[in-house]
């Protein structure tokens, strides 16, 4: 009988397997064991014995006047060592207008009823509401005119670790365990609050639990608020958000509500028009903006205006692709919009307007995979469950940032692959020894990896996916720089010239001949030896490429259409990203983008109250985010396509799911359903509406 | 303030539990804490109350099968159904709703009297349970046992047929030949969801149908009119001809949270007509 090895995963039908185009297809993790058995300590798991605990003091309504504060009874209560007021305005609930700082959680609860604030509520604003749009005349050359409004809602990052800071305060030093996106960021204004300069202190985020641009405003509020505390009592200090504050203050991706007036031929082609887009800040100076239209299709001159749009509420802060999904979600619909009313399947139409032959070849695997052909006309069905497909594309540039790195190979054996910038999740860790083990020569497991430290070599904040594409390059210049002294010294010990060795798998080889193993080369060492290396013009060009990444996406799903409820079967993301590293963490990040993506088109709305502008769903109970029983089967496809240059991955993923998803539900009912999320009763007016 | 307040009283036996709820009609029972402590660090009045402990009751545990009747210990939790073959057997439509309650972690300790006495609109156990015509069993030191249809149990909002100073100790259940059974809760997420609608129906040829509906009402609703409406007549050509019977049988959705009223009104409806398809 034949020998028939199991193959490790099961392959799937139709599809490629992802399989040997990575740096490396099976490491796990690094960090996996640690997080699962909580072994790993994030920044709010870190409680310094003799901390004083700090909570802000909020703002329950959209707009209120504290009238009466108890700050005596407040200051009385067990345990409390100061209450501070710094104003009696709240503007948006959950603004702060003062903290206590106690010895304990339960005595500042205590304390905050004691508080007993009377507040005199103001009228709030708690949307954008529905600005008017004078549109210019319509586009020279259309058949016809689309006009619609799109809208998005206000959705919270919800990261499962909160925002907050502990501060281990040791007298002249101390260290920041920061949950941040930026460890470096997160020293600016510390050494102002601390009276310490940065010499004495460092920043520790070693792991971080869910940022998503979130996390990205330096030690923040909470940082600096703690650090104030610490500084005052020469004590260790804790603030962190519980889950209403969470997602009362920490930012969210703006509401956005976009309205296109569109001219299209009777082919389907678009010959512009103009797009009005708002923002929802709450009470911020900016930062709605919608990136509508993308770009990545011909749409003719587009005449865009946007504004942002002020009301009682949280400003927003980046989240994972600021302003794509939104405008993506607008763009992919209206483009469907047309394709039915010009009797045009929309793939055929993407394949017209997309300005990407590389995409183009991406709509035909994708089609290929989701199974297009079963795909019935727009507004056919009949039945009670009804099928629906759909497209999003996606892409994202590539943007240089500062990096430095050092690798160090110690007597020991073992190699140490040294970065302060920090891994928010995304496997960064995993990623970087994946890199150096690859570029020296030697196996995974000799690799460990320092990371989330300030006294490490300076890395970027995460944000705009460039930690790993400008990290990697300063890892493998490290890594050759490391290699050459390395080989230097041991072709002097064996007397041969250097350049006559290698490394293999840890091997020190001249020729085919293995001179010595990694072990007996690193104990001649005597000492360690490291390599440095930044990403610079330089080492761009050695070892990456331009090009950015792109994708699309396909979904197939069902619409309940006694109900409204959507079920989705599957979703099929196709995402280049370059070189890839690391199989199992970039098509985590590509699930994890599709994940957060169907979340916002299926359940996350942030409420506010029309009368009190108060939120009434700051928990993850009325805040909804998709569970597990809600998954599709989610099949990441790496683009095996253009494979020059380490690419973005952490944000392209999530731009198109929502737009596709919406396309589908369209495709599914006869009518489109514009306003996220795609709530049952939504789904059932369109319905209904469609049918009249 | 009570002199025993924030504490909590752990009886042995049933007898001392009523006891103790006769010399303190205000304390509050506690099964799964399911219901009861999930705002609890944030509740700090509620840290003043005191409580009393029936999770270690062991005659409160177990379920028994006699020829006529299925009796549910107060302490029966959702999961004691699911993992009990009778159920699957003879009673899909409890295993159905169990699997529905949260997930597996509330389902292994949350309880089904809990659920009843909770007295939410919203509830999976309680429609479940009503469309099997279930009695409750309340016991008090002062009064002994009394019982009352579930179908019956409830006034208004959070409003029941229940003594300050009584238990629930049992659930009992008529056994019939059912040839229908019916469970279905629309919810905004597959898992971990409160109903925006639910229905549970059964049919036996001794009793003819019985339907309960969720989350349409104050209460969850014992839909009297429609089940005669089935019994005489059987499936109309379309859900809108339910309109009256529901209507009259008490269905006046809100808009709340998590629906609209509209929603549920036309939800409800189609719901139960599909099941008798
Ligand atoms: C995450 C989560 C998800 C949930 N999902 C669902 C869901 O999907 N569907 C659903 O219906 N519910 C759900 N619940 C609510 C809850 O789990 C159920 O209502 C459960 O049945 C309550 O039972 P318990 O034993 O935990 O009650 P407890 O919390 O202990 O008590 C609830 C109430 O009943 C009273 N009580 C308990 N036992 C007795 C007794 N023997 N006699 C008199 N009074 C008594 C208590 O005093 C209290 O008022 C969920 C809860 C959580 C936390």
């Amino acid at each position: 009988m034949a020998d028939r090895t199991m193959p490790s995963r099961s392959p799937l039908p139709n599809r490629p397997m992802n399989d040997g185009i990575a740096m490396s297809d099976d490491a796990n993790r690094l960090d996996g064991v640690a997080k699962v058995t909580g072994s790993a300590k994030y920044g709010r798991d870190v409680m310094p014995k003799n901390g004083v605990f700090v909570s802000f003091i909020r703002c329950p309504w959209g707009h209120a006047q504290a009238r009466s504060i108890d700050e005596e009874a407040a200051s009385a209560v067990a345990g409390v060592l100061e209450v501070e007021i710094t104003g009696r305005e709240g503007r948006y609930h959950g603004e702060p207008i003062g903290h206590i700082a106690a010895e304990s959680l339960a005595a500042l609860r205590r304390a905050r009823s004691a508080l007993n604030i009377e507040w005199d509520p103001e009228d709030a604003d708690t949307e954008i509401g529905s600005p008017e749009a004078s549109h210019d005349d319509d586009p020279d050359g259309a058949d016809h005119v689309l006009e619609a409004v799109y809208t998005t809602p206000v959705q919270t990052h919800s990261s499962l670790e909160t925002h907050g800071t502990s501060i281990d305060h040791m007298g002249d030093r101390a260290i920041i365990y920061a949950s941040t996106q930026g460890t470096f960021s997160a020293r600016e204004g510390m050494d102002r609050v601390l009276g310490m300069p940065q010499s004495r202190f460092k920043v520790v985020c070693e792991f971080v639990g869910g940022g998503f641009g979130s996390k990205l405003n330096g030690a923040g509020k909470e940082g600096l608020t703690a650090g104030r505390i610490a500084a005052k009592y020469g004590r260790p200090a804790w603030l962190f958000c519980d889950r209403a504050e969470e997602h009362l203050d920490t930012g969210n991706r703006p509401s956005s509500r976009t309205h296109v007036r569109i001219g299209y031929r009777d082919d389907g082609t678009i010959v512009g028009g103009s797009v009005r887009t708002w923002g929802g800040v709450g009470v911020a100076g900016g930062g709605g903006g919608v990136v509508m239209p993308s770009n990545r299709y011909d749409l003719g001159r587009i005449r865009k205006q946007h504004a942002d749009v002020r009301f009682n509420g949280g400003g927003p802060r980046a989240f994972r692709a600021p302003g794509h999904p939104q405008g993506a979600f607008a763009e992919e619909l209206m483009i469907d919009e047309v394709a039915t009313a010009t009797g045009r399947d929309p793939l055929e139409l993407r394949m017209k307007l997309d300005r990407e032959d590389e995409r183009r070849s991406m709509y035909e695997l994708g089609a290929r995979l989701i199974g297009w052909k079963r795909r019935q006309p727009t507004g056919t069905q009949a039945s009670v469950l009804r099928r629906g497909f759909g497209i999003g594309s996606t892409s994202w540039n590539r943007f240089p940032a500062r990096a430095d790195a050092e690798v160090v190979i110690h007597p020991d054996a073992s190699v140490e692959v040294r970065t302060g910038s920090q891994d928010i999740g995304t496997g960064q860790r995993t990623a970087m020894a994946i890199v150096v083990a690859r570029q020296l020569g030697v196996p995974l497991d000799v690799v460990h990896v320092s990371i989330g430290d300030s006294s490490l070599p300076a890395g970027p904040a995460s944000g705009g996916s460039v930690t790993a594409t400008n990290t990697s390059l300063a890892m493998l210049e490290a890594a050759d720089n490391l290699k050459e002294t390395f080989l230097e010294r041991i072709a002097a010990q064996l007397g041969v010239v250097a350049g006559a060795l290698k490394i293999r798998e840890g091997d020190i080889m001249q020729d085919d001949r293995r001179m010595m193993t990694w072990q007996e080369a690193c104990a001649a060492l005597g000492s360690a030896v490291s390599g440095r290396g930044s990403r610079s013009r330089r080492s761009d060009r050695q070892y990456s490429g331009s090009g950015h990444s792109m994708g699309v996406q396909f979904v197939d799903l069902e619409v309940d259409s006694e109900t409204g409820v959507i079920h989705l079967n599957r979703i099929v993301a196709i995402q280049s990203c370059g070189r890839v590293i690391c199989r199992k963490t970039a098509e985590s990040q590509i699930i994890g983008g599709v994940i957060q993506g169907l979340s916002f088109a299926l359940f996350e709305d942030k409420l506010l109250d029309r009368n009190t502008g108060a939120m009434v769903n700051p928990n993850l109970e009325f805040y909804r985010i998709a569970g597990p029983a809600d998954m599709p089967k989610i099949e990441p496809v790496l683009w095996e396509g253009n494979q020059t240059g380490i690419r973005p991955l952490g944000e392209p993923p999530t731009i198109p799911t929502a737009g596709a998803i919406a396309c589908a539900v369209f495709n599914a009912v006869g009518s489109p359903v514009r306003d996220l999320p795609l709530r049952p009763d939504r789904v059932l007016d369109a319905i209904e509406g469609g049918r009249s | 303030m009570n002199a025993d307040a924030g504490t909590i009283a752990m009886p042995d036996t049933i007898d001392e539990a009523l006891d103790a709820m006769a010399a303190n009609p205000d304390l509050i029972p506690v099964a799964g804490a399911t219901d009861l402590f999930v705002h609890w660090p944030e509740h700090l009045e509620a840290h003043e109350r005191s409580y009393l402990d029936l999770s270690h009751l062991h005659e409160l545990r177990g379920i028994t099968f006699t020829e006529e009747t299925i009796t549910l210990g107060a302490g029966t939790s959702y999961w004691d159904v699911i993992r009990d073959p009778r159920f699957r057997d003879e009673l899909p439509i409890l295993v159905n709703a169990a699997r529905t309650v949260g997930a597996v972690q509330i389902q292994t300790r949350g309880t089904w009297a809990g659920n009843i006495a909770n007295a939410s609109p919203a509830a999976d156990g309680v429609p479940a349970l009503m469309a099997c015509d279930a009695t409750v069993h309340l016991a008090s030191a002062a009064r002994g046992e009394t019982t009352v249809p579930l179908a019956d149990f409830y006034l208004g909002y959070k409003q029941m047929r229940r003594e300050p100073d009584e238990l629930i100790t049992r659930i009992t259940l008529p056994r019939r030949a059912y040839d229908f059974q019916y469970f279905e809760k629309v919810g905004a997420r597959n898992a971990q969801t409160i109903a925006k609608v639910g229905v549970s129906m059964t049919h036996a040829a001794e009793s003819g149908w019985r339907i309960a509906a969720a989350s349409v009402a104050p209460v969850t609703l014992r839909c009297r009119n429609l089940e005669a409406q089935l019994d005489d007549e059987g499936r109309p050509a379309s859900p809108d001809d339910f309109e009256s019977a529901l209507q009259a049988d008490g269905v006046a959705p809100i808009d709340d949270i998590r629906s609209t009223a509209a929603y549920r009104s036309k939800v409800i409806a189609c719901i139960i007509w599909h099941a008798l398809a």
